[in-house]
């Protein structure tokens, strides 16, 4: 049981089960206040879109790089005024590549025991988190704020 | 994922090996690459989606002719036009941890339109690390057959080190020497890779960082050799404005600055420019001698990263000289002294700007500079001075947002035309809020 802030408890079973000397959740917050950000292949949210790529199958030795495959990337939103900023970062990050490969952006709040954050900035991205879904997440842990297309919309 | 063709053969190793891999664009994924397959072609991989059901990811692998190549990471030519345009297009599946597990020869006419890249989708720009390593392959004739004529080899290589020094004679004021390598690069074609040694950095009252020399040496490597031929500009004068040279000088004062030598922006233009036509020269020495050459007829740069994956900078053939030519005709960079300040504000005063590149550290940067409310612009320097840090702050804002921002200093004019501004932050301005 992970306790982070009040009445907040989690289990994290499915995170641990396999790679239990690796303490993923170490530095992690919980926050239902903040909106974040995640980039998604398509106008409507799926369970899909929070599947971390080790339960993929993507491998990996090293703790930190085995968290960083068990969580998935997000972007926080300190200010309402950040938002157009992310969001360009997130056109520019995709690039047009693909037109089914994240071409979207869903913000969203989370709400009690939907998962935990990691802060984890990049060169690229001082917003950068990892986010843990917890053992019961699901799409209604979360409340859409909005979707955006990255090509039309921003 | 739609149907895909089945009755195509491919030679195994041709699109389901990469080496020399350079990923361009990523997230949690690779979006965009480039590198070489097993018999040493081009190859541009792009992501088209992911199958969370089946645990795959689907790719565009495209070998590439070099002039292809070159014009999409020169964003001539988006990537839409470049799997067109490739030699061979392919689609590979690969498992989450990239190992190819399947892959199909395809047309792009056979490509549904919802499964191509948009056309506003260009290569990114690249971010550089820097390297003091780069590999110089001379391409076509006897060269690709691994051979060439010794003298011609030398003569190339002699050249190819000028180039080198080039770059490096705008530092010669920092207290380092350098010295040149040359070691045996990988096969294909005939390639020399060239080691830059900087020694005694360390030697002066401040080291100089050589992070910021190898960052500084790969823009303008990439500029002279892939940059230059393809601008717009057609003086000299017209060329030291560019966003490019600007971007170099940028760096370059960066060198200077980390070193705690004192730099006079003038000085640094006039060295900027002269080894910028210096280098430009050797290279269309050498591309007008491509022509008499019995061992090649072109050759390429690449940077060798540190994990020995290499960068592809540019091709130079016969046609860089007739595309440069233009670009040196003026004498402007004979002259021995360039225009002087001759008006600067005594107080600080409102200034609209859109900052384009900026040091944190240094508080250096480059900005375009909007004189009234109307859209016309042109680029200046801003220097700012701050005891407290510059990561956020509104120019940071201005940099990424992108968006013009006042800000409050002393310009400083030539002709009555701005051309750099002096910002000194006292440490309770809040520089969020200006």
């Amino acid at each position: 049981m992970i306790y982070c802030a009040t009445e907040l408890f989690m289990d994290f079973s499915k995170l641990f089960h396999d790679t239990p000397h690796c303490d993923c959740l170490e530095d992690c917050c919980a926050d239902c206040s903040n909106i974040y950000v995640r980039a998604i292949d398509g106008p409507e949210l799926k369970m899909e879109d929070f599947h971390n790529y080790w339960d993929g199958g993507r491998t990996a030795t090293q703790c930190d790089t085995i968290a960083k495959f068990k969580g998935v990337s997000v972007s926080k939103l300190e200010f309402e005024e950040d938002k157009i900023e992310v969001l360009l970062k997130y056109k520019q990050q995709f690039g047009g590549v693909s037109r089914n490969y994240k071409g979207y952006a869903c913000l969203f709040r989370p709400k009690t025991n939907a998962g935990l954050f990691k802060y984890t900035p990049s060169k690229e991205n001082k917003r950068h988190h990892t986010f843990y879904t917890s053992d019961i997440f699901n799409l209604q842990q979360l409340e859409i704020i909005g979707i955006f297309n990255l090509q039309t919309d921003v | 994922m739609f149907d895909l063709p089945r009755h195509k053969i491919i030679v195994p190793g041709l699109v389901d090996t990469v080496e020399n891999l350079h990923v361009i664009l990523e997230d949690e994924n690779r979006i965009l690459y480039t590198g070489t397959n097993r018999l040493g072609n081009h190859l541009i991989g792009a992501i088209i989606q992911q199958d969370f059901s089946n645990k795959v990811f689907y790719y565009y692998h495209a070998i590439v002719e070099s002039p292809i190549l070159y014009d999409f990471l020169g964003k001539r030519m988006n990537l839409k036009d470049t799997l067109r345009n490739s030699s061979i297009l392919t689609i590979v599946t690969t498992d989450f941890n990239y190992k190819v597990i399947d892959y199909a020869l395809i047309n792009f006419e056979e490509i549904p339109e919802e499964y191509l890249p948009y056309e506003t989708s260009f290569c990114p720009d690249i971010a550089r690390s820097g390297s003091f390593e780069y590999c110089f392959s001379l391409k076509g004739k006897a060269s690709d057959e691994h051979k060439v004529d010794v003298g011609e080899a030398g003569e190339a290589d002699n050249k190819f080190q000028k180039i080198l020094e080039s770059a490096l004679a705008t530092m010669k004021d920092l207290p380092f020497n350098s010295e040149y390598f040359k070691r045996p690069a990988m096969a294909g074609s005939y390639k020399t890779n060239f080691l830059i040694e900087i020694k005694d950095s360390d030697n002066g009252l401040f080291p100089v960082d050589t992070n910021f020399i190898a960052e500084y040496l790969e823009k303008y490597l990439d500029y002279v050799v892939a940059k230059l031929p393809f601008g717009d500009e057609t003086t000299i004068e017209q060329v030291l404005k560019s966003n490019e040279v600007q971007d170099i000088k940028l760096a370059l004062e960066e060198v200077y600055y980390r070193s705690q030598h004192s730099t006079d922006e003038d000085k640094i233009e006039a060295v900027l420019a002269k080894s910028i036509h210096h280098s430009a020269q050797v290279i269309k020495q050498m591309a007008e001698s491509l022509n008499e050459k019995r061992s090649f007829d072109r050759f390429e740069l690449s940077a060798v990263n540190p994990d020995a994956t290499q960068r592809e900078i540019g091709q130079v053939d016969i046609t860089y000289a007739i595309k440069v030519e233009p670009k040196f005709q003026s004498d402007f960079i004979n002259q021995e002294t360039f225009e002087k300040v001759v008006e600067a504000d005594a107080v600080p005063k409102a200034y609209r700007i859109q900052v384009r590149g900026f040091y944190v550290k240094s508080g250096i940067g480059i900005a375009d500079f909007y004189p009234d409310a109307s859209d016309e612009h042109h680029p200046i320097r801003i220097y700012v001075a701050s005891a407290v840090s510059l990561q956020p702050s509104v120019y940071t804002k201005s940099l990424n947002e992108p968006s013009i921002v006042t800000i409050f200093g002393k310009a400083e004019r030539i002709n009555g035309k701005v051309k750099r501004i002096r910002i000194d932050h006292a440490d309770n301005i809040d520089l969020h809020l200006i």
